[in-house]
């Protein structure tokens, strides 16, 4: 079971990475400390400054402590900017420093535990559950420790100042508070519903926005424009729902906190009248109630706040704990000679009850193209992943030419099987920096050499700063072949032993299908291919194939004649019997 | 610009000896203030003036020649300059120059001692 983090946890959980930091976080620490001890001089320094001048006509100690009360204030300033400048360092380096670990166990993440996970709470852990972690640490430790700190010496002074005073507050403090907790968090559940509707709605907005042709095509405007209209009246009742509970809190807060300090200070007022405290001390009375109530407000905020901190901080150690390809027991090096591809007895489900395959076998001959076909969702795309080490079996073995995919490491398995699907991966940089992702230290001659075997050559010739055309959102964008022929261009060049092409092809239009075909010949001389591929077009390059279905292998054989003699490979490709 | 931020970053952030001398500077110019500064210790006590003379009970050692006299100390406390100050019969007694406007009982400030601004702050939560 995972463990369930608590505020103790939670720190040691962090800590490792205050550690890193240990010295901006003492300076930090000592930068808040000796503020709080000057915000809780000033007030008594300028009490006294009073009593010296109304009381006594002190002129000249009442200089005195002007000049340092003055000084102090300045001083207090400059060490504002010092310990904002750590804030904001610390700010940034220590969600960095989570943010690259959360970054480089995603790199590393079981492919079963990403597929699972939403891209959104993926986003969510990565960017506002790192920030939260910093907000933990400087607000629920580091404050509330001072705060406690700042509330006992204010309790103490107060006492020495006058016990009835000091008797008064601290019974009407918490009670003022509490009404502020009870009423702060009616107000944050408000808040959080409008934030999490708002959440729905901008993701509604997205997806929208992701499929206007769409809307179009299928003449939805009208029932999208009643959706959006649904969705604001929905946002303007909670928006209405939370500005009533909102002003009726705050106007009760408001009253509560008017009803205290009225009463407190009327108390006060009537102690120095009669003489049992003095003008300064009245001056120094009011400034720590204010002190008070707003250290006490921090505590209770910090209470509620560390709770929803520590779901954040939770997320993060969670996703630390899922598994990774770290596990791979296989350490040994995978040696391709001849491209013998095996499936031995091979079961795989994503989770119980959902079964894709169940015992299945299948060998794929060396230099081979094999063809893997069925219907959506049969495990094809599983069966690849499985290839590369994505996914491992629960029962059977791989066994790629005589050797135990198991038993061999993710790298060499990678090195020596390429993929290349429907979308490419395009980074945001030149041609030949994309067309490098294959082989990092491929010379000019080569990158040439590939372009023209992917038959990329003609259109880098048409751009005017050739390889070097910065491609991506920041420059020229590329059609679905293009992209096609650069993804060719990287296997070309990275040159695996084995080749799966999932769906390549299936976005693309026929010709340029055609072309893209006429390119892969060349690239799959000498190397056992699996074409995964819902077009027969595709599917009749291979020199055999196989049906997969309910998990097992129906059928297989060569797609020529499966063409007349298959009635599984007929209905698969809609073909027509001859009459 | 780039220089700016460069040493910024290696002075403000990642130097802590600007920051601690910084700090220290603040620490020590407070306390060479608040252990510089002394304040009178007054004590309050009941009087009476008879005679320019200001009568107390009991026998107070003044640190001041300076006594304060008033009769509401939220209205007007006068500040009196003594000539002599005696000590007879358990009490304390302040002779002063010609004071019009007071007599009888009356309530007077005397200084007993002096304290530093440090023990007035930290101590004392700034009381007398």
């Amino acid at each position: 079971m995972d463990k369930k983090l608590n505020y103790i946890t939670s720190i040691k959980f962090l800590s490792k990475y205050i550690g890193k930091h240990k010295r901006n976080f003492i300076m930090f620490y000592f930068g808040w400390f000796f503020n709080m001890v000057l915000s809780i001089a000033m007030p008594i320094l300028f009490g006294i400054m009073i009593d010296e001048i109304v009381y006594y006509q002190n002129l000249d100690t009442f200089i005195q402590i002007s000049v340092m009360f003055v000084i102090m204030s300045v001083f207090s300033c400059i060490l504002y900017f010092f310990i904002y400048a750590q804030h904001h360092y610390l700010m940034s380096m220590y969600t960095f420093d989570i943010k690259k670990d959360i970054f480089k166990h995603m790199q590393k993440c079981d492919a079963q535990h990403m597929s699972d996970a939403s891209t959104g709470d993926i986003i969510t852990t990565l960017q506002r559950s790192s920030g939260e972690c910093m907000h933990f640490v400087i607000r629920n430790i580091i404050h509330f420790f001072n705060n406690i700190i700042r509330i006992v010496v204010i309790a103490i002074y107060l006492f020495i100042i006058s016990w009835q005073i000091g008797v008064f507050i601290l019974i009407a403090v918490p009670i003022l508070v509490f009404i502020n907790a009870k009423f702060g968090k009616k107000m944050r559940d408000y808040g959080d519903k409008q934030r999490e509707y708002y959440g729905v709605y901008i993701s509604w907005v997205f997806e929208i926005l992701s499929a206007l042709r769409d809307i179009r095509m299928l003449g939805a405007q009208q029932k999208t424009n009643k959706r959006f209209e649904e969705n604001h009246q929905k946002m303007f009742s909670i928006n209405i729902k939370s500005s009533i509970s909102n002003i009726t809190a705050n106007n009760i807060i408001s009253f509560a906190t008017l009803f205290v300090q009225l009463a407190i200070f009327a108390f006060a007022g009537f102690l120095a009248s009669s003489g049992n405290i003095t003008i300064g001390l009245l001056t120094i009375i009011v400034a720590f109630y204010g002190e008070l109530i707003a250290t006490y407000r921090g505590i209770s905020n910090s209470y509620f706040d560390a709770q929803m901190r520590i779901a954040y901080i939770q997320r993060i150690y969670d996703f630390f704990q899922s598994s990774t390809e770290d596990n791979w027991k296989g350490k040994n090096e995978l040696i391709i000679t001849d491209g013998n591809v095996s499936f031995e007895n091979v079961s795989f489900s994503y989770n119980k009850g959902n079964i894709v395959f169940d015992n299945l076998n299948l060998n794929i001959s060396p230099n081979e193209r094999f063809a893997l076909v069925g219907k959506s969702g049969c495990g094809k795309t599983t069966l690849a992943y499985m290839l590369i080490g994505l996914y491992s079996p629960q029962n059977g073995e791989i066994i790629i030419d005589g050797q135990k995919l198991s038993n061999c490491s993710l790298k060499s398995i990678r090195q020596n099987i390429g993929i290349v699907d429907q979308s490419v991966l395009i980074f945001d940089g030149t041609i030949k920096e994309n067309i490098l992702l294959g082989k990092k230290n491929a010379t000019d001659d080569e990158i040439e050499f590939v372009c023209k075997q992917s038959g990329l050559s003609e259109f880098i010739k048409s751009l005017s700063s050739g390889v070097d055309t910065v491609i991506g959102t920041q420059g020229i964008g590329l059609s679905g072949g293009q992209k096609q022929r650069i993804a060719i261009a990287r296997i070309y060049l990275k040159n695996p032993k084995i080749i799966i092409f999932d769906e390549a092809t299936s976005a693309l239009d026929n010709e340029t299908e055609e072309a893209i075909h006429e390119a892969w010949k060349n690239v799959l001389i000498g190397k056992t291919s699996i074409v995964i591929a819902h077009r027969q077009s595709s599917v009749m390059l291979c020199e055999k194939a196989a049906i997969l279905e309910n998990g097992k292998i129906c059928e297989t054989g060569m797609p020529t004649k499966m063409i007349s003699e298959s009635s599984a490979f007929k209905t698969l490709f809609a073909i027509k019997e001859a009459d | 610009m780039k220089k700016f931020s460069n040493l910024y970053v290696k002075y403000i952030i990642k130097t802590p000896i600007i920051f601690y001398l910084f700090l220290l500077t603040g620490i020590i110019m407070f306390l060479y203030f608040s252990l510089n500064l002394r304040l009178d210790v007054v004590k309050s006590v009941e009087a009476n003036i008879k005679n320019n003379r200001i009568i107390i009970d009991g026998e107070h050692k003044t640190y001041s020649d300076i006594i304060y006299i008033y009769s509401n100390r939220n209205e007007k406390i006068y500040r009196i300059k003594t000539e002599q100050i005696q000590y007879s019969y358990g009490k304390t007694i302040f002779f002063i120059d010609n004071i019009s406007g007071f007599y009888g009982d009356i309530q007077a400030d005397i200084v007993i001692g002096s304290q530093t601004l440090f023990e007035r702050i930290f101590v004392r939560a700034g009381r007398s």
